[in-house]
């Protein structure tokens, strides 16, 4: 009997014992959800409150105290941002300066993270030093200088200034960042056994090392293009055409004289609009980037 | 494009004393009435002693952000498209931002990285600062030849502010002067009227002004507060209280007088002793216009014209529930009046087209055709005559009220330096005086500070 | 090792004598750091010696002077002591806070990529976007979360969140601590991602093995966790402290400085004077300084990062 009641008393304790264990993980789950579900709604607030003020009627825009949800939503700003400024024309601009610095950056950025982490040559950890280095000088200190040097280049108010500009800013780090990538991306052994099979040493990096580096590319690529896409101060250096300006000096456009933004509704629409695409592409290229980006930034 | 009976070449003043100065001319001019491409060059007088031929090519224009973003380009298309039709010159225009004009500004004249054509600010710091190689050229010749017809219909304080040194270096185009901003139903409520003086601010503030922060009475500025205007109502207030900003010369600061004391502790009074004016002023990203659209004030001034345009954008529901009144005075009435240079550089490739593009700019149907649509006034008494300044309240009040308006930027390079804004001592002044520090002091300082950068420009 | 001659690589693929393969590779990249780093850095060291009048071109040797009047100018140390504060604060909250989403971030739960890819849109939003759409956020008259506090009885009146300069201690008022949390809103982020990357490379064994031998959630993250991630954020603290110090974008775009410089950091500050006060010559002379003052922390930063390489061999 009593063998039977500690049997019993035994397997009860592990029956209650499971259940407190699947209760507290789903506690532990709901706590989980929760904690997350914070972070993700401070990080969107502000999103929600441009949106929200994009389709909010004129009327309600300065209403005291705010409306959380208007009472009709117009979508009216949508249609009519597009020729209130050229915003079609400035996000056009900024795609072209993004993925022109995107594709020059990486043109040289590639081949030398390449280069670095597989060739022990002279003057690899010098080069290296100063890439590290490189990616610390602050934008303001070489702002002035620079931009004489795109003026007397003849460079100042094109697009291709501005990539110009962009692109060599981005290399230092996105050779950091590739440079990591190569060195673990893949067994080396892959390389000598194409050097083996006849490739040229130019063949194993392009037909070898770069598809197999395709998303540490990828991820390094979308910094750059975040990088060109939204940068401000130097732009606002550089380009002073209006037909070459890119989104963040456009959505300057609403501003005028005296410092007011009077078309706040529109002026919300357009930032959405400006925000959307680097949403988009970050949240596909996501995976990717976690990889890149510790390895480039910070390993060196 | 244009159909060629609405396409305007000449004002009629101008036409008239072109008419006077040959027949010939008067006969091209009314030819070119009916011809379109043939005729580009019947604004210029075949009598001239320096005639300018025959422009053609291209024309770098630039220009600041003016009414809405849609009508300014709409404008000015329409308006590049009817002088391509007539002249075969092909303009090319550039909006410069009001929110980087400055540094733009700075660093495009001191790279010589000029358009052919401009409508800058601050004159004076253009012409030193192109170094007698690209800034703005000596119009004088083409004045006295006619090219812009009839300078007589330009308000006196436009052409005071055109010239340099006794000469025309620019032609003047928009004019800005301001008045009170005030919403009639608030002012029905407490039975007060617009106030005529600076005491009666006061006074009339208070009885606007609500004792739980709802409301308040009054606010200086006009628009974006502390990032931007507060240097105006500087020069405003030494205006109304007669102080000069700079001894006549224009190589001294002037403004260390008790009346000028007078006047900045009056503005500063109204947050700190009478409380009528928001205590927030400072705080970035308060702006006088969005919370006078909000409900939250009952008057704003110095107000801009084009207040209309943000009204009908963000507030429709205040549509009939404001007016404008005249500036109240102090020792005299006077109104803060800037009116826009539209300047020729030096280093321009294509002086003939963009002293003809000037030409074509500033001519009255041009001037009309844009003032109208930006919702600015004007620096011609001509366009003032259009129907549109007259169509309400509000333009009647600008049109009064620029009969007090006085030169408020000071002919002298060193004023870009002056008013900067930000950061510059006129900026920095007026906030430190909104602030509370004694008015005193900051005069000491101040007037300092403006001679060491004066004596700098010699 | 030095830049001095290398030695020979394990893979065994780079022969030591002179090759100039790696060279041609790299010989883009130095050009553009020629170009985009060295160059204009001389040249702004150039700059800070010389008083640059803007209007008239002209440049006048005046040796130190302009670092002299810096270091005289009351505002020159206010900003100076706002960049450490907005520096130092920054990093302090955004670290932990960073850490803290990785480790949520980190569990396997469904829709994690989703979360993930949520949480990142701050860091991306254009800073224009970013500096706007908080300004109207955070303005005494329409800002939601005043009005939201103010809903339920917690505030009488709205949150002088940019104005009130009189509330806080020393550098970090009000203002600053607004800028500093939109600042900490935009950036935690980026820090998310790298601790992220730092817990996905630690082990799943070393969690069994502890799991095993009992251990508790906190302490795996005490024993196992924290120890694997702490070289990684010392080295990403101390890189993003050097960023922080150089920021420009929000305070420029959204408070200019102001009010009373409370918000003003060096960035801006140098902006501010060679481009608004056409002080060019002053505004690279405290650039320099701005560059002397962050060089320990950079060359620390090199130095870890270097040995690194090192250890994990060229």
């Amino acid at each position: 009997m009593t063998t039977m009641a500690d049997n019993l008393d035994r397997a009860d304790r592990a029956a209650v014992t499971a259940v407190r264990w699947r209760h507290s993980t789903w506690l532990t789950r709901l706590a989980l959800y929760g904690a997350i579900g914070a972070v993700v709604a401070v990080a969107l607030f502000p999103f929600y409150w441009i949106v929200i003020t994009s389709i909010k009627p004129a009327d309600q825009l300065l209403a005291i105290p705010p409306t959380w949800w208007p009472s009709q939503l117009t979508f009216e700003n949508y249609s009519r941002v597009w020729s209130f400024v050229p915003i079609g024309r400035y996000m056009l601009n900024s795609l072209a300066v993004a993925v022109g610095t995107t594709a020059i950056g990486l043109a040289i950025a590639t081949p030398a993270g390449y280069a670095l982490s597989r060739f022990n040559f002279r003057g690899n950890l010098a080069l290296l030093t100063v890439l590290l280095f490189s990616q610390l000088i602050p934008g303001i200190v070489t702002l002035v200088p620079f931009y004489f040097l795109t003026r007397d280049l003849g460079l100042h108010n094109t697009r291709t200034g501005l990539v110009f500009a962009y692109a060599v800013w981005s290399v230092p780090f996105a050779t950091l960042m590739l440079r990591s990538y190569f060195k673990t991306a893949y067994p080396r052994e892959i390389e000598e056994s194409g050097l083996i099979d006849g490739c040229t040493r130019w063949g194993v990096f392009w037909r070898i090392a770069l598809p197999l580096s395709a998303p540490g590319i990828a991820a390094t690529g979308a910094f750059s293009f975040l990088l060109a896409w939204n940068e401000y101060m130097w732009a606002a250096v550089i380009i002073t055409r209006g037909d070459l300006k890119t989104l963040p000096l456009g959505l300057r456009d609403f501003t005028g004289q005296f410092g007011v933004n009077p078309y706040l509704g529109l002026w919300m629409t357009a930032a959405v609009l400006a925000t959307v695409p680097v949403i988009v592409i970050f949240s596909v290229l996501q995976r990717y980037m976690v990889s890149g980006l510790t390895s480039g930034s910070v390993k060196g | 494009m244009t159909s060629p009976s609405d396409r305007p070449s000449l004002t009629r003043r101008g036409f008239l004393t072109r008419l006077g100065a040959g027949v010939a001319t008067g006969a091209l001019a009314v030819s070119s009435q009916g011809a379109a491409r043939s005729a580009p060059a019947v604004i210029r007088s075949v009598g001239l002693s320096k005639p300018l031929g025959q422009p053609s090519g291209e024309v770098r224009f630039w220009t600041q952000n003016y009414g809405s973003p849609e009508v300014q380009k709409k404008a000015l298309d329409d308006l590049v498209a009817k002088y391509r039709a007539e002249s075969g010159v092909e303009v090319r225009y550039e909006i410069v931002n009001w929110s980087d004009a400055s540094n733009r500004w700075n660093l495009s004249m001191q790279a010589g990285d000029v358009p052919d054509v401009a409508d800058c600010f601050w004159l004076s710091s253009r012409i030193v600062a192109g170094r007698g190689e690209w800034g703005p050229i000596n119009l004088d010749d083409y004045v006295a030849e006619g090219v812009f017809g009839d300078v007589g219909r330009f308000y006196p304080l436009a052409v005071e502010e055109s010239k340099y040194q006794g000469s025309w270096y620019a032609l003047p185009w928009r004019f800005d002067t301001r008045i009170i901003n005030y919403r009639t139903d608030y002012f029905a409520e407490a039975g007060v009227e617009p106030p005529a003086t600076t005491d009666q601010v006061v006074d009339v503030a208070k009885a606007l002004t609500k004792s739980d922060g709802s409301r308040y009475g009054v606010a200086l500025s006009s628009g974006g507060g502390s990032l931007t205007t507060y240097h105006h109502i500087w020069m405003w207030l030494l205006q109304i209280w007669d102080v000069p900003m700079l001894t006549p010369d224009y190589k001294q600061a002037a403004f260390n007088t008790p009346a000028a004391a007078e006047a900045f502790q009056w503005a500063a009074d109204l947050t700190l002793k009478h409380k009528v004016t928001p205590p927030n002023i400072l705080t970035p990203g308060f702006d006088t216009q969005t919370e006078f659209m909000a409900g939250r004030l009952a008057m704003t001034f110095p107000m801009t014209a084009s207040f209309p345009i943000a009204q009908r954008e963000t507030a429709p529901q205040l549509e009939g529930q404001y007016a404008g009144a005249l500036l109240p005075k102090a020792m005299v009435q006077a109104a803060p009046g800037f009116s826009a240079p539209v300047v020729v550089f030096g280093n321009s490739k294509n002086r003939e087209a963009a002293v003809d593009w000037l030409r074509y700019y500033t001519a009255t149907e041009s001037q009309i055709a844009l003032c109208t649509a930006y919702e600015l006034a004007n620096s011609s008494r001509e366009v003032m005559a259009d129907p549109f300044y007259r169509s309400s309240q509000w333009w009647q009040t600008i049109g009064e009220q620029s009969e007090f308006a006085k030169m408020t930027d000071m002919p002298t390079p060193a004023w870009s330096e002056l008013s900067a804004f930000p950061g510059g001592p006129i900026y920095n002044m007026m906030n430190e005086v909104l602030a509370g520090q004694p008015v005193d002091e900051l005069i000491i300082k101040y007037e300092a500070q403006f001679n060491d950068i004066l004596t700098r420009y010699g | 090792m030095t830049s001095s001659p290398a030695t020979v690589s394990d893979s065994g693929d780079t022969p030591r004598r002179r090759d100039l393969f790696p060279y041609l590779l790299v010989l883009p990249l130095i050009l553009a750091v020629l170009l985009v780093n060295v160059y204009p850095v001389l040249a702004a060291l150039q700059l800070s010696l010389v008083d640059y009048n803007l209007m008239l071109g002209e440049q006048t040797f005046v040796g130190l002077e302009n670092y002299a009047a810096a270091l005289q100018d009351s505002v020159f140390w206010q900003v100076f002591a706002n960049t450490l504060v907005w520096t130092v604060g920054s990093i302090a909250i955004a670290s932990p806070l960073g850490l803290a989403a990785a480790l949520l971030l980190h569990q396997p739960i469904r829709g994690r990529g989703l979360f993930r890819a949520l949480v990142l849109v701050p860091w991306v939003t254009p800073p224009v976007v970013v500096a706007f759409m908080w300004t109207f956020l955070v303005s005494d008259t329409f800002s939601p979360i005043s009005a939201v506090l103010q809903g339920m009885g917690l505030i009488t009146r709205p949150i002088p969140f940019l104005g009130g300069i009189e509330i806080g201690v020393g550098p970090l008022t009000l203002p600053m601590m607004t800028v500093m949390a939109i600042n900490i809103w935009g950036g935690f982020p980026f820090l998310m991602v790298v601790f992220l990357a730092g817990l996905q490379s630690i082990p799943d064994d070393l969690y069994e093995a502890a799991r095993i031998d009992g251990a508790g959630a906190w302490e795996r993250f005490r024993n196992v966790t924290l120890p694997l991630l702490w070289p990684l954020v010392e080295i990403t603290i101390l890189l993003d402290a050097i960023w922080q110090f150089g920021r420009f974008n929000l305070n420029y775009l959204m408070t200019g400085g102001g009010p009373f410089n409370a918000t003003n950091i060096l960035a801006v500050y140098i902006f501010q004077n060679a481009f608004q006060l056409f002080r060019f010559g002053y505004g690279a002379a405290v650039g320099v300084m701005m560059f002397g003052v962050m060089l320990p922390a950079a060359i620390i930063y090199v130095v870890a990062a270097r040995r690194r390489i090192l250890a994990e061999g060229i």
